[in-house]
Order: C-alpha cells, then structure tokens, then sequence
C-alpha cells in the first residue's frame, strides 16, 4: 500500500496526522448472536468460531467478537455475544459460516445462534444458510419452528436442543479500513495501539479481526513469487529502509521508504464495518485515543494505507476523520 | 388497507338471528377495497335465505388500518375469518365453528370462545391453517387445529376433544385443561398444554425432559407486552392472555414433560406440559 499525502500534515497531541486516506472495499457482512447459559459457554463459542479468521486472505473470512450483549438484546433473552463476519462474495461467506457454526457453536454447551441483522420489511433476499444447513444434522428428528414469519430449527443434541435462524441476512459491509502507527520504540507504539483498539471496540458494527486488533506485517498486493497474492508490506518494514534508499539512488523503480529515519517501528490497525459511518467513527475514536496515550513521546506520526484510490472506492481521508 | 369495524346491531334480538350464519364472506382482503355501501350490500347464508351485512351489522370505518373489527356475539356465525391471509381480523365476542379455518396470514384475536374445527380443514381440503396466528381469550371446541399445517394457535382458556388431531405442523397453546384423544394422529407439530392430557402408552413415548432454549426464545418473541397496547378498545378483561404467559415462563425455565407421537402414524409430534 501507498501512502500519498495531499496536504500539509495535521497534529494532534503532538503526533504528525499525514494528509492521506486509507482505502476500503466493499464487502459482504452480517452479524450473528450467540447466547448460551452463561458468559463463559457464549464466549467459549464466539472464540471458536472467530478463531483464524484474521484476513480473507488466506482465512476466507474476517471475523472478531464485536461485544457481549445483555439478555435484553438477545432473541432468546440470555446473555450473549455478537459476532461480526466479513467476506469477500457471498459464496465464500456461506461456506465459512455454515462450517464454523456447525464446528464451533453446535458443538459448544448449551448455545444458540441467531441473527444480529434486522429484518427489513419485504424480507431481504440476500441470506446467508445457517440452519437451512445445519438441520441435516439432526438426521430427521429436527423440528422447524416458524415465529412472525422467521424459521428457527431445533435439533436434537446431547445436552438438549441446539436452536438457531434458519438464515440470516447479509448486508453490504466495508472491509479494509485502516490507519498505520508510526514511532520511535515497540513499546509506544504497541501502548498506542492498544488505546487506539479500546477505544474502537466501543464503536458499534465494527471490528479488528488481526491479533488484539493490531497487525505487524501489513500487506501488500503481490509478490515477485508468483503463487503468492500479497506479500510484506515492504515499504514500512524498517529494516528495509536503507535497502530502498540505496535502490531509489541506484535508479531501481522502488520509491523511497515512506518511513522517516527516527521512525524505526509500525503498527498498523485493520478494521472492517457495516456502514461507512461505523468506519470513521472507529477511524476517530482510534487515533484520537492514540494520540492522547502516554506514549512519552515515542509515538511520532499516523498515516494510512491506500493503493492511490484504484482498488476500493471508500476513501477514508484521515485529516477529514479526525 | 382500510380497517373497518362491523358492529353486530343491538336491535336484533338473539331469537329474531338465524341459527346458522355463513361469514366466509366476510373478509379482511375484500373489504378493505370497498366502500361502506359496498359492505352493507354484501350477502351472507342464513340457515336457507341469504342476508345483507347492512341489515345485521353496523359498519363503520376503523381508524385502524389493515384491521377488521366484529363487535358482538357472533356464536352462530361460522367461518369467521376463514382464509384470512394479511392483517388483524379482531372478534370482540363469541364465533362459531371453523373459525380462521384455513387461515394462511395475518392475526386473528377473539375476545371470546370459539367452537368446533377452529384453523381446522373444512370441505374436500386436506390442510386447515397454514400461517398467521390466532389468539383465543376464552376457550376453544372440539377438534381445534384438526389438520393444521403452520401457524400458532393460542388460547388462554381450555380445549375439548380430538386438540390437534391429524396435525402437520405448528404449535397449539392451550393454557387450561384439554379433552380426550389430544394430538390423536398428528404427525409434527407441538401441543403446548396447561396441564398433563390423557395419553396412550402406545400412541405417545413415556413423558421426559430436556434442556432447551426454545421456550425462551418463544416467550420473548411472542411479545406479550404489546398484545394488551394493541387493542386498546378492549378491555383487559375481556383479552385476558395472563395464562398463556405464565405457562410460557414455566416451559421457559425447564420444568416440563415432552411426550413424542402419535406413533400409530409414524408422527414425531410434540406434547408438553408443566410438571406438577
């Protein structure tokens, strides 16, 4: 990913705000609830069934924990946790839906799985199967229940019933929101980071499906081994600064790092949303918390990635966020 | 949709009324693109003879939209509200037999007891009720579901015989007591019951409980704390649903015996009820 800055570059508590955006695509989303006896059994499952589904990449799927929901906002009036899911088709979306619903959640003590998205009136006709595929399981002795015009199955499982949707809406969603932390040491820029991740998970319909929502080896697309689709993002490895500069005056066509000498470590944040709006209201709440961590002046600049508005067509200008 | 509300007219007295009314005419679907005069001209079988609405109803228009309203006692008037697809077909009193008898859509509230085959088939027809939901304050007759396909039936009262005979699929609540041969030859579908019914050991497996978020999720989507606000013209009394809850809340909570039938049809049907 590029980075272009536009304008003269911004500060806010004394971290350089590049004039740049970061580059966003759509993709294919919904929600799931998963609610269960207790916190502990709703969250073994939603762990599961988020678990390896940091990029689509080579995960097929984003998925994150978005929050815990309160009895009040579950279908079934226990306690649950809401999962958000991202794909890049509808085909890839069900697939990895059915599977880890069928391995994760039915598999996991006394949950339930339903629908997060609400229903619009007509009904969509963009699903996503969930016990359309999943009653099979029940090898004929599952029952079908039709409450105001929504099918739930119950199916017949070792500690009871495992009841979930009969489908669930898919919606269109934005994946690939992003913004970059630059600075002087790990430790500040990880504390950074971290405070930017807190501060996001509040934002509803959003999550940060990388490790602890923060990611180390940011991507490009491409590689000069052909098999592969994305590779390191290169221009912000520090390690490789010094390589780009000798190549850049040797006349090679790799631009100079974009990272600036005291710049030694980056930490980039990959989000994804159901509305462009949950995207900036992330993007605000993340470098506002950033900037305002005691970093000690370790943390030096926030910039994000973009391909030079080719790829996505959802523009997130960081000086207009913030 | 307009709404309309048909008042049975209190000049009639009950011995000058036929014994029989057919108010398959009567419909949400039609009449909401009539006019009032339109209403009035339209005709019903009375025993033999045929009779203007005008001449036993006082309509009027609702301010309710997509809402048909029947005032009075409408005991010998039959097939109210069969085939409702779309709306709320409200009866605030008594109907006869079949009522919402092949219903496919919509609600149907009565504010009253209904009598025999109520969603049931009627004629060559092979499936009663099909979707939508009806909701009885009183109690209900005999055969009470018969060959129901999709669809709730909710009654907060009690039930006679033959509950959900020949049953397909859906879920019947009865809140009170039951007659004889409830489910008889029912092959899915669920019997939510009040208190335990008289089962054959050959027909029904032995009663047993399982955990289950189903109750759960039933009693919240059912959302009873709307069911009074939506009819605020009749009286609490009058709706009474306080029974239907409360069964719903001890189901919710586990305390249940499930018996699984009729096996003399190969059905893998459902009747449950509180434990004592």
């Amino acid at each position: 990913m590029n980075s272009p800055k536009l304008n003269s570059p911004k500060h806010r508590g004394g971290v350089e705000i590049d004039s740049t955006f970061a580059e966003a695509f759509d993709m294919k989303a919904t929600r799931l609830i998963i609610t269960a006896n207790d916190r502990t059994w709703a969250m073994a499952a939603a762990t599961s069934m988020v678990g390896f589904a940091t990029s689509v990449i080579a995960c097929g799927i984003e998925m994150a924990i978005e929050r815990v929901r309160t009895p009040d906002e579950t279908p079934d009036g226990r306690l649950g946790v809401s999962v958000l899911a991202f794909a890049v088709s509808k085909t890839e979306m069900e697939k990895q839906i059915v599977s880890r619903a069928g391995q994760c959640v039915l598999t996991c003590p006394t949950t339930a799985l339903y629908s997060g998205i609400e229903e619009t009136k007509p009904k969509s006709d963009k699903r996503v199967a969930i016990g359309k595929s999943l009653r099979y399981f029940g090898d004929g002795h599952q029952i079908s229940k039709v409450i105001d015009s929504r099918r739930f199955w119950r199916i017949p499982v070792m500690d009871g019933e495992f009841v979930c949707d009969h489908d669930v809406p898919r919606v269109d969603g934005i994946g690939g929101g992003n913004f970059i932390l630059l600075g002087k040491d790990v430790d500040a820029v990880l504390g950074a980071s971290r405070a930017a991740v807190d501060a996001m998970r509040k934002v509803e319909g959003v999550i940060m499906p990388f490790p602890g929502g923060v990611t180390r080896s940011g991507s490009k697309i491409g590689s000069k081994y052909a098999k592969l689709v994305a590779s390191t993002n290169d221009a912000y490895c520090p390690s490789l600064r010094g390589s780009r500069l000798r190549e850049s005056r040797s006349g090679d066509s790799m631009p100079p790092s974009p990272l600036q000498l005291d710049e030694s470590v980056a930490m980039e944040i990959v989000f994804d949303g159901l509305t462009p709006a949950n995207i900036r209201s992330a993007m605000r709440a993340g470098i506002d918390a950033a900037c305002h961590f005691d970093h000690g002046g370790g943390l030096l600049r926030i910039t994000a990635g973009n391909y030079g508005g080719k790829l996505g067509r959802h523009h997130f200008h960081l000086h207009e966020v913030v | 949709m307009n709404g309309w509300t048909l008042e049975l007219r209190h000049d009639i007295a009950a011995s000058e009324l036929a014994a029989c009314f057919d108010a398959r005419a009567i419909k949400l679907s039609a009449f909401s693109k009539m006019t009032e005069r339109e209403i009035n001209a339209v005709e019903l079988t009375a025993d033999s003879k045929s009779i203007r609405m005008g001449e036993l109803f006082t309509v009027s228009k609702s301010v309710d939209d997509s809402t048909l309203r029947l005032v009075g006692d409408l005991s010998r008037f039959h097939y109210v509200g069969c085939g409702h697809e779309v709306g709320q077909f409200v009866v605030e009193g008594n109907v006869g037999h079949y009522a919402g008898s092949r219903m496919s859509g919509g609600e149907f509230w009565i504010a009253g007891s209904t009598g025999n085959f109520l969603a049931a088939a009627h004629g060559t027809h092979r499936t009663g009720m099909s979707g939508g939901r009806i909701v009885v304050a009183g109690s209900v007759g005999h055969h009470a579901g018969h060959r129901m396909r999709r669809g709730e039936i909710i009654v907060n009262g009690s039930a006679t015989d033959f509950l959900g005979s020949h049953m397909i699929a859906g879920t019947i609540l009865i809140a009170e007591r039951v007659g004889e041969s409830v489910g008889f030859a029912m092959r899915r579908g669920s019997l939510l019951l009040g208190k335990r019914a008289n089962l054959s050991e050959n027909r029904f497996s032995a009663p047993v409980c399982f955990p289950t978020a189903f109750f759960l999720l039933l009693l919240k989507q059912w959302h009873f704390e709307d069911w009074q606000n939506r009819f605020p013209r009749i009286s609490s009394d009058q709706m009474e649903t306080s029974k239907i809850k409360s069964l719903l809340e001890i189901l919710a909570e586990g305390r249940f015996s499930s018996s699984r039938g009729d096996f003399a049809v190969a059905g893998q049907g459902e009747i449950i009820w509180p434990d004592d």
